[in-house]
């Protein structure tokens, strides 16, 4: 988001030892486009977070880098990450 | 200058002709890019489409995965699903990419449409646009993908802070980042005008 350079974490290895009792998770990341005050829309619109959680959440994602904004079944979540690409916001599907 | 405040349900958006000619022109370019190249199937337009029109593209798109855009752009209007494992987003872009392009396409036509006929004409000259919920829902996401695409193209980086306060006046880079600032207010004039912010 528009903010000063951070610190880009990497993200979570491929593993193809698939774990039934991690969770899935959609990430998203920070970029140096996304607008903060829209990006909190977002996720109050798409998940229905509060206006703080919404808030925390882009915080996280400006301060570290990327924060897990969903969690859910994997089919779930590919659905939240197809949503957050449809919002322009970088997002990808992960294991927990 | 533009300007947004909320009117009641409405949020009120003022732009001058050039402003407007401007998005229109630009919003027009993104949603061209969109349509064009898509390697998974082709969009159907037809909302109407029955099950049968479903079923034969269904059969046209292809079961491979589909490898990312060469253009860095697109690559970031429609990106991986997937971080460091290429069959997991060549596989999520196989069955996300089309309708994703189709829904950004249609919020980019909503907002070349409402362009092209606004509420009124002020009369300082300039035009007005009482945008609704779904407009704004519309409008949006529409103004993230122009300027993911035009921010990309003109390298938007971390540090376009620092490269503001160095950039001389009057270069083709001063104006590059005035637009992009000004793609940004509206944006933001507009989210906050829906939040109350």
């Amino acid at each position: 988001m528009s903010a000063p350079a951070i610190e880009r974490t990497q993200g979570p290895a491929a593993d193809d030892d698939v774990d039934v009792e991690r969770p899935w998770v959609a990430i998203v990341w920070n970029d140096p486009i996304n607008l903060m005050s829209y990006v909190a829309w977002v996720f109050q619109k798409l998940f229905g977070y509060s206006k703080e959680k919404a808030n925390r959440l882009m915080l996280d994602v400006h301060h570290k880098g990327r924060a897990a904004v969903s969690s859910g079944s994997r089919e779930q979540v590919e659905h939240d990450v197809e949503r957050l690409h449809a919002a322009g916001l970088w997002a990808t599907v992960a294991q927990d | 200058m533009g300007a947004v405040r909320r009117r009641g349900k409405y949020v009120r958006v003022s732009l001058d002709h050039d402003e407007v000619r401007l998005l229109h022109e630009l919003v027009e370019q993104v949603a061209e890019l969109l349509g064009g190249d898509d390697p998974s199937t082709p969009v159907p337009d037809d909302e109407d489409e029955t099950e049968t029109e479903m079923l034969e593209h269904m059969l046209e798109s292809s079961t491979e995965p589909v490898i990312a855009p060469d253009d860095p752009v697109l690559r970031r209007l429609l990106p991986d699903g997937y971080r460091n494992d290429d069959d997991a987003a060549g596989e999520f872009r196989r069955l996300t990419e089309s309708s994703l392009r189709s829904t950004k396409r249609v919020a980019l036509q909503r907002m070349i449409d409402d362009l092209s006929k606004p509420s009124a004409q002020q009369k300082d000259g300039r035009f007005r646009f009482d945008l609704d919920e779904a407009a704004v829902e519309a409008w949006l996401p529409a103004l993230t993908d122009l300027r993911l695409a035009f921010g990309t193209r003109i390298g938007v980086t971390e540090d376009i802070d620092a490269e503001r306060a160095e950039v001389l006046e009057g270069s083709l880079r001063h104006a590059e980042l005035a637009a992009y600032d000004w793609m940004s207010w509206l944006q933001d004039a507009i989210v906050r005008g829906l939040t109350g912010d």
